[in-house]
């Protein structure tokens, strides 16, 4: 009920792309972030409007979910 | 390293403890850094502390703008193409680098928050305790 | 070195900033450098007179300890307007909605035929001619001169007769009609606080709310996690939430919406939701991010505002047994149906109660440097046990212009396919008995196109502005398998919105003029003095939040002493009885304050508000049952607008005078009804969101301090400039005088006594549609009087430091004298809290 093939197959994909990314070593310097590190590279860059507009979605239409996860910015310690 | 096309010599830095720190306007830890940094380096300065500071903004223009708003007593330098931190293997930002009177690496620092201050702060007075 | 001055934008307010909003984790590996707050208004309009709602939403974000953040936020929608409420084919319109006129009159006029024994002529031909000539001549007897049923046919005549009723004939190709119902305004309510924990490479999120709204009720809780690898180049995420709601309905205030067939809904639903994913960076330039996720949903899933069309699952023959005796809406229907009847051959409608949903999806973030503008392409692939498939598509151009400006224009198609129980109109019962013609579950295609505006301001505030426009068509479904146009239906969304940096980032560095000036403990009168503070200099900038809350309970008043309930009920509504009475009403102000100084001397302040008003009605005694209207009434939403200039008339650093110009904008409604329904009965004056008219506030200050003394006076006043408002009336002119002292503690600490005069006249006019009358609150006699309150308060300030420029105060408000005009619930007190941040 939980789970179900379509489930498995996607986690599987996403296993093996994070995999497949994680080996090609595409390797962006830690000074050289500053390109990512803009508001308009953010995943979400205005997370407001972004959820006001969700909310609209998810109230007239029958999808939910998708929404940004973590990740990219300035990966500042 | 270059800085408006003039390079910044080392040598002229012996005897002297040195913190190299790299930086870049992108990065809040590291402006949060430089009033901490302005001021350990004004209040060591006659005991041989000298502090360089390496911008890897890839517009050097951004960061030349935000010292205009914030200045700091200590030099800058500006690497847009990034060879500098490659050279020295930079592995977050801000990093810094502690340099005895030697010229010798001793010790790097990852990133920044306040409650580091007080820990640069004692790195910093033991390698100035050092002799030459 | 040498600087060479380019002119070039700003540098973009920088991007480590987390928010942590309900179903959204969006962190970088650091918390934000210094608080940050949101002011955001939302409104969305669909074509005609259908839905429109708007959206007030604000948060906090506050760090502590550079490890964690604190997040707040709230969010007040309003909604009002026309949904449907079912579809029929488009054969004989509305013929089968037993709310609708026509179908009283034709049931009436069948029903002698029906249901008696006797025959009345006229009627019974008349109704005959609505059902079609062949029954006439298949059932009555010519020659009984009264055209009566032959007896050996009569039950076989009357089933027929309720078949060639209810069974008309549906082509093939006829056109589906859409019933539309008028959804009467209500509101919904949502806070939500949330934590976030920042442990190295691992960030760790807590949220948890509620939101409420009249019939739904939902609290929420939800956690993520997310972990940065290989060099904080990929981060992993996921996260859980669980959703509790329950779902309630009691019968409401009657006609329309909740329509005569209700029965008590008590119900409950429960979601799980769990996501993950993984972000990458591919280069310097690019973000690559793939997420999923599976909610399982639990409960009463069902609409219950919703209804259905099935032919056939009551039959002729059962529709016979049952009305033989009864009303329709009497009858006990369960024997023939698990749905619940709200009309002829209408149900509410069911939905599964249970429902698993899956959705995969994936951005990609592209920078292009030549042009310093950001793609992002998003594709969301979604499916559910209801069957439902859905794809998303959204394209977003980020474009940097000089001045701190950023353009993104904005496409997005969507395309979902209709739930397995899902129809326009069903002409037969379906086995597992689920229905729904909801038609957000049908197959259609929506395109969207968006352009948003976002300016940063050097001080640390940005504003966003954002239009957007909705094509919902079924012929837009991918495939083309769409449900028809029946649906079509295009909207926008509207967007503002103010983020202000409340960041010490700028002031810690160096350089900065003097905010001392700020500083000045005493400068601030108390939390409930409008419009008394001034800034200092040109340039500066303050944002403020105010909230006040008024309490009136008790007894009801008139002039200086206690009515009673008798002499209420003769004297307090004017021509008639009164019927009931406020028991006890409370006002929530919340009030948002932007001022800007220009020059020295004049400073320029706009302050929208929203207000929540309840107020609980008793019913008096010996009243007339028919109006009296018992329980609480609600009325939330926007409030007038004020704008108003400030000019420094006088300034040392003793004594200050200024005088404000004010002026308030009509922005709030003035037609709240008593059931949310437009046009019917109107709720009391008090209970109006604002005046209606445009206002001119003048006032006066005076502010002085020496040593740890201040002390202060205002005059203000509010005259209404015009004559009455839209809905027929004018609230009453006022005059406040006030005049306070305080001490100062300690440097940044503060308290005063403060003295209020208030004198206003009554509501003149009155109300154009109709009033009940029937409540003291009714009358516009019953409103304004003269005042004498005493206030006392506390003032918070904060010169210098991490928080310097903060200022709090808070002020209690006691009524001691009061000559109230007419009859009034008496006042208990106000509470005013104040925080303002200058900068």
């Amino acid at each position: 009920m939980f789970w179900n093939i379509q489930y498995s197959r996607a986690s599987l994909v996403l296993l093996i792309v994070f995999s497949v990314l994680m080996l090609e070593g595409c390797s962006v310097a830690p000074w050289e972030r500053g390109n990512l590190a803009k508001k308009q590279m953010l995943i979400v860059p205005n997370p407001n409007r972004t959820a006001l507009r969700q909310h609209v979605f998810d109230s007239k239409e029958s999808s939910q979910g998708g929404m940004g996860s973590a990740g990219g910015g300035c990966g500042c310690n | 390293m270059m800085n408006s096309g003039q390079n910044l010599d080392l040598t002229n830095y012996k005897n002297q403890v040195l913190l190299i720190d790299f930086w870049a306007t992108w990065c809040p830890p590291c402006k949060q850094s430089m009033p901490f940094l302005n001021a350990l380096r004004n209040e060591f300065l006659d005991k041989g502390f000298e502090i360089i500071a390496i911008n890897v903004d890839e517009d050097s223009q951004d960061a030349q703008s935000f010292l205009e708003k914030y200045p700091v007593d200590y030099q800058v330098a500006y690497d847009e193409r990034g060879d500098c931190p490659a050279k020295y293997d930079v592995k977050a930002m801000p990093s810094s680098y502690f340099i005895d009177r030697q010229g010798k690496l001793r010790y790097v620092h990852l990133g920044f928050r306040h409650a580091d201050e007080t820990e640069i702060r004692t790195r910093v007075l033991e390698l100035l305790q050092e002799s030459r | 070195m040498a600087v060479i001055k380019k002119g070039k934008k700003t540098l973009a307010a920088l991007s480590c900033a987390a928010m942590g909003l309900p179903g959204i984790q969006v962190s970088a590996a650091v918390p934000v450098a210094g608080a940050e707050s949101n002011v955001q208004y939302g409104f969305y309009q669909e074509q005609g007179e259908r839905m429109q709602s708007q959206i007030f939403h604000t948060d906090f974000v506050v760090p502590f300890a550079e490890r964690v953040e604190f997040t707040f936020s709230a969010d007040l929608d309003t909604y009002v307007g026309a949904t449907p409420l079912y579809s029929t084919p488009d054969s004989v319109p509305d013929i089968v909605s037993a709310a609708s006129a026509e179908f009283e009159a034709a049931w009436h006029m069948a029903s002698p035929l029906l249901f008696s024994d006797e025959s009345a002529a006229i009627e019974n031909r008349i109704g005959l001619e609505i059902l079609g000539r062949e029954l006439f001549n298949y059932f009555v007897d010519p020659f009984g001169g009264n055209f009566n049923i032959k007896p050996e046919f009569k039950k076989e005549a009357k089933v027929k007769t309720i078949e060639e009723f209810i069974n008309f004939p549906v082509a093939v190709s006829v056109a589906t009609n859409q019933v539309m119902a008028e959804q009467p305004r209500e509101s919904r309510t949502m806070p939500i606080l949330g934590t976030s924990l920042y442990l190295g490479p691992v960030t760790l999120g807590f949220s948890g709310g509620f939101s409420n709204e009249p019939d739904f009720k939902s609290t929420f809780g939800s956690t993520n996690v997310s972990w940065e690898l290989n060099n904080k180049l990929t981060t992993l995420s996921a996260g859980y939430s669980l959703t509790g709601n329950d779902i309630t309905r009691s019968g409401g205030h009657g006609t329309g919406h909740h329509s005569g067939f209700t029965e008590i809904l008590d119900e409950k639903s429960t979601f799980n939701k769990f996501h993950w994913g993984v972000s990458q960076i591919l280069s310097k330039n690019t973000l690559l991010q793939v997420n999923t996720g599976f909610t399982a949903q639990r409960g009463y899933l069902t609409n219950p505002y919703k209804f259905v069309y099935v032919r056939g699952e009551v039959t002729p023959e059962e529709y016979y047994d049952l009305l033989i005796d009864t009303q329709l809406a009497d009858g006990d229907w369960a024997k023939y149906t698990d749905l619940e009847v709200v009309g002829v051959d209408i149900f509410r409608e069911v939905r599964p109660r249970d429902r698993d949903q899956w959705f995969f999806a994936t951005q990609l973030n592209q920078h292009i440097p030549a042009l310093d503008a950001s793609v992002h392409f998003n594709y969301r692939y979604y499916k559910d046990s209801w069957k439902i498939r859905s794809h998303t598509f959204e394209l977003d151009w980020y474009q940097s212009l000089p001045f701190g400006m950023t353009v993104t224009p904005s496409v997005r198609y969507y395309s979902q396919s209709s739930a397995e129980f899902f129809a326009p109109y069903f002409l037969a019962p379906r086995a597992d008995g689920h229905y729904s013609s909801d038609y957000r579950l049908s197959s259609y295609g929506k395109l969207s196109s968006g352009l948003s505006i976002s300016k940063q301001f050097s001080k640390g505030v940005r504003l966003d502005t954002g239009f957007e426009y909705y094509i919902h068509k079924g012929s837009l479904k991918m495939g083309g398998d769409g449900v028809g146009d029946y649906a079509d239906i295009t909207s926008y969304l509207l967007s503002a919105s103010l983020n202000v940096n409340l960041s010490n980032l700028g002031r810690s560095l160096g350089s900065h003029k003097g905010h001392d000036m700020h500083a000045h403990h005493g400068s601030h009168p108390p939390a409930g003095v409008m419009a008394g503070h001034m800034l200092g200099k040109a340039g500066d900038m303050m944002v403020g939040y105010q909230y006040m809350y008024v309490d009136r309970a008790g007894d009801t008043v008139k002039g200086m002493h206690n009515a009673s309930d008798q002499a209420i009920v003769n004297n307090a509504c004017a021509s008639k009885q009164c019927s009931s009475k406020a028991r006890e009403m409370t006002m929530h102000m919340h009030m948002f304050n932007f001022m800007y100084a220009p020059t020295d001397w004049l400073n320029l302040m706009l302050m929208p508000q929203i207000i929540a008003m309840e107020m609980d009605m008793e019913v008096l005694p010996g009243a007339n049952d028919d109006e009296a209207h018992e329980g609480a009434h609600l009325s939330e939403g926007l409030g007038d607008t004020l704008m108003m200039a400030l000019v420094k008339v006088f300034d040392n650093p003793n004594h200050h005078l200024h005088l404000g110009l004010g002026v308030s904008a009509p922005t709030g409604r003035t037609d709240a009804t008593l059931s949310g329904l437009k046009e019917t009965d109107l709720q009391g004056y008090g209970m109006q969101l604002g005046s209606g008219t445009w206002d001119f506030k003048p006032s006066l200050t005076y502010t002085a301090q020496a040593n740890d003394w201040l002390w202060g006076a205002q005059v203000s006043a509010t005259k209404r400039l015009q004559h009455r408002n839209k809905d027929g009336y004018a609230l009453g002119d006022e005059i406040q005088s006030s005049i306070w002292g305080g001490y100062s503690f300690l440097p940044w600490l503060s308290g005063s006594v403060r003295g209020i005069h208030t004198a206003q006249s009554a509501v003149r006019g009155q109300y154009d549609g109709s009033s009940l009358q029937s409540a003291p609150t009714d009358l516009p006699e019953n409103y304004g009087g003269q005042f004498w309150d005493v206030g006392i308060g506390l003032n918070v300030s904060v010169p210098t430091g991490g928080l310097a420029g903060n200022s709090f105060s808070v002020e209690w408000l006691q009524p001691i004298k009061h000559d109230y005009n007419g009859y009034q619930l008496e006042k208990d007190g106000a509470l005013s809290v104040r925080w303002g941040y200058a900068f």
